[in-house]
Parts: structure tokens; C-alpha cells; sequence
């Protein structure tokens, strides 16, 4: 069976992220009321596992493993039905 | 003495590394990336580049290539040393084989130019000069660990090399580090691109040959 499930994946809160401050400062020169931004990666990942427990167990293992680096980044993990 | 320059898809500096190594006693072979036997080498080298594409994170997907667990073996057997340069440091914090990360630079471009580095008073490096003149040639070169991390590297000794003038905001201008003991060097700047007449300096050679200096020292 087919699980699918949406990793988000951000530059922690306290770490300078060059790419979104530029980001941010040009939004505000459009005077956009910006507050801040912060940037990050999505993935969508399928997986295959006999159940949906399984399934969500495999893919924090590979949020947290392979797609996040713990020491700069922090990852969020959304099943999609 | 025996040097590997680990080849993966996308590394770019591994010629000139293999040069650079010959040009300091060492006797040079490439290795690709699904070798999984690195017993024969006195030094392993990962050079720079951008292996897979620098995808995910640089280093981030060549930490899962087969010779990386041989690289790992190699460490926990204490064969030899271990030197990643650029993308090779890169490698080596990916695999935790050293502690922290590296990150985007701080101005958000890529940086290529000379750099003076302080070279610190180590087990590795005591009998070089304490200013070394090297290129430096990177996007993710802003090296970051946690106050813990970087507390426990000082007292160790294990900052090998700092900036004069941090290009790119690593924490305390960390250039270059080992691990505890000294079989696992990483370092942001090209000591290759400084070991021949035609270049502008030999600085890197004194690198080379400090490591090599060291490899012997150990042996013995």
C-alpha cells in the first residue's frame, strides 16, 4: 500500500539564512507589511509499507536522517491522504 | 607513503589534488566511489567539488556511497588520516565523521579569492609557519556547531586553521578542524592549488607536508 506524506524542511529559528533575509528586505522595499520569512525545502515522498503506522515511522527516519541536517535545520512531517 | 583521492560524481579538484600529493612525497591513485577497500592507503583524500550536484546539502548524498563506509572503517581502525578539503569537509561533517555543519555563506555568494589563515599551534601543524596565504573557493563555507561543540574542539586542540578576515561568517573564523585525535581533518581552503612553481605561492605544500610529517610521526 501506497502512504504519502509531505516533509517540510526549514533552517532552524535562531540560524542566519542569507536567502531569506534578502528575501525579506526586498519585500519589504515593496512595501509589503512583512514581518519575517523564512525559507525551507518540501518533499513529497511516497511510501511503500503494510501499514500506515509503518509507513509514517519510515518517513520520520528519512526526515530525519537524510532530507534535515539536525545541527542547522528542523523538519515537519504531514501525512496527505 | 600511499595517498587515495576518492572520486564521486561531480568532484572537480581531484587532478590537481593527485598532483599536489605527488608533488609532496606521497604516491598517488584515485579511487571511485563504490570502492569499498581502502586498507592499502597511508591517506585518504576527499577533494572538492560538488559531489551529486551538492543536492539536498553538499556532501549530503556522497555520505551514503559505498567507499564512505570504508572511509568510516578506515577511521575506527585507526589505518591512517583522513583529509576532506571544500566539498570533502563538506563530506565528513555530512557523515559525522566531525562534529557541526556547514551552511551557506553569510553574504549568500560564492567566494573564490586568497585568504590569510592563522595557523594554530598543533599536534599536526607545530612546525609550519604560523600564516599561510590559501585559496578559497566555496558557496556553503560558514561553518557552524553549537558553543559546546566549539568549546570541546579548542580544548582538544582541534582548530587547525582561522581566518585573519572571516569571508563567510563561520563561527570564530573556523577554517579548519580534526577530530580528537587527529586522524580526521577537514578544511575549507585549497591547499592544492598552492604546491607548484607556477602557482602563486607554496603554502599548501607546507600543508601536505605537515600531514605527511604527521603520518609518519604516528607511525613510529
Amino acid at each position: 500500500m501506497r502512504y504519502n506524506f509531505l516533509v517540510k524542511v526549514k533552517i532552524a529559528p535562531r540560524i542566519y539564512d542569507p536567502q531569506a533575509v534578502t528575501i525579506e528586505k526586498s519585500l519589504k522595499k515593496l512595501s509589503y507589511p512583512v514581518i519575517e520569512v523564512r525559507m525551507g525545502k518540501i518533499f513529497e515522498i511516497g511510501i511503500d509499507a503494510l501499514s500506515e503506522e509503518k509507513a509514517r515511522l519510515l518517513a520520520q527516519e528519512i526526515a530525519a536522517k537524510v532530507l534535515s541536517n539536525p545541527v542547522f535545520e528542523v523538519y515537519e512531517l504531514e501525512p496527505v491522504k | 607513503m600511499r595517498a587515495a583521492v576518492i572520486v564521486f560524481p561531480g568532484t572537480n579538484c581531484d587532478s590537481e589534488t593527485y598532483e599536489a600529493l605527488q608533488r609532496s612525497g606521497f604516491q598517488a591513485a584515485y579511487v571511485w566511489h563504490d570502492w569499498a577497500s581502502l586498507e592499502d592507503y597511508d591517506l585518504i583524500v576527499l577533494p572538492g567539488g560538488f559531489s551529486y550536484g551538492d543536492y539536498l546539502r553538499p556532501g549530503a548524498i556522497a555520505r551514503f556511497s559505498p567507499v564512505m563506509k570504508a572511509v568510516e572503517k578506515y577511521v575506527s581502525d585507526e589505518r591512517g588520516i583522513v583529509l576532506g578539503i571544500c566539498n570533502g569537509f563538506q563530506i565528513l561533517l555530512e557523515d559525522g565523521l566531525l562534529p557541526g555543519a556547514m551552511m551557506r555563506n553569510e553574504c549568500g555568494h560564492f567566494i573564490c579569492k586568497p585568504v590569510a589563515l592563522k595557523v594554530e599551534n598543533t599536534q599536526i601543524f607545530a612546525h609550519i609557519k604560523r600564516r599561510v596565504i590559501l585559496y578559497i573557493a566555496h558557496s556553503d563555507g560558514r561553518y557552524i556547531a553549537d558553543r559546546k561543540t566549539i568549546k570541546k574542539l579548542e580544548e582538544h586542540h582541534c582548530l587547525l586553521l582561522r581566518y585573519e578576515e572571516n569571508p563567510n561568517g563561520a563561527t570564530d573564523g573556523i577554517a579548519a578542524l580534526a577530530n580528537e585525535n587527529f586522524t580526521v581533518i577537514g578544511m575549507m581552503p585549497h591547499p592544492e592549488r598552492s604546491t607548484a612553481s607556477y602557482h602563486l605561492n607554496l603554502d599548501g605544500l607546507e600543508i601536505f607536508q605537515a600531514i605527511r610529517r604527521w603520518i609518519h610521526a604516528r607511525r613510529s
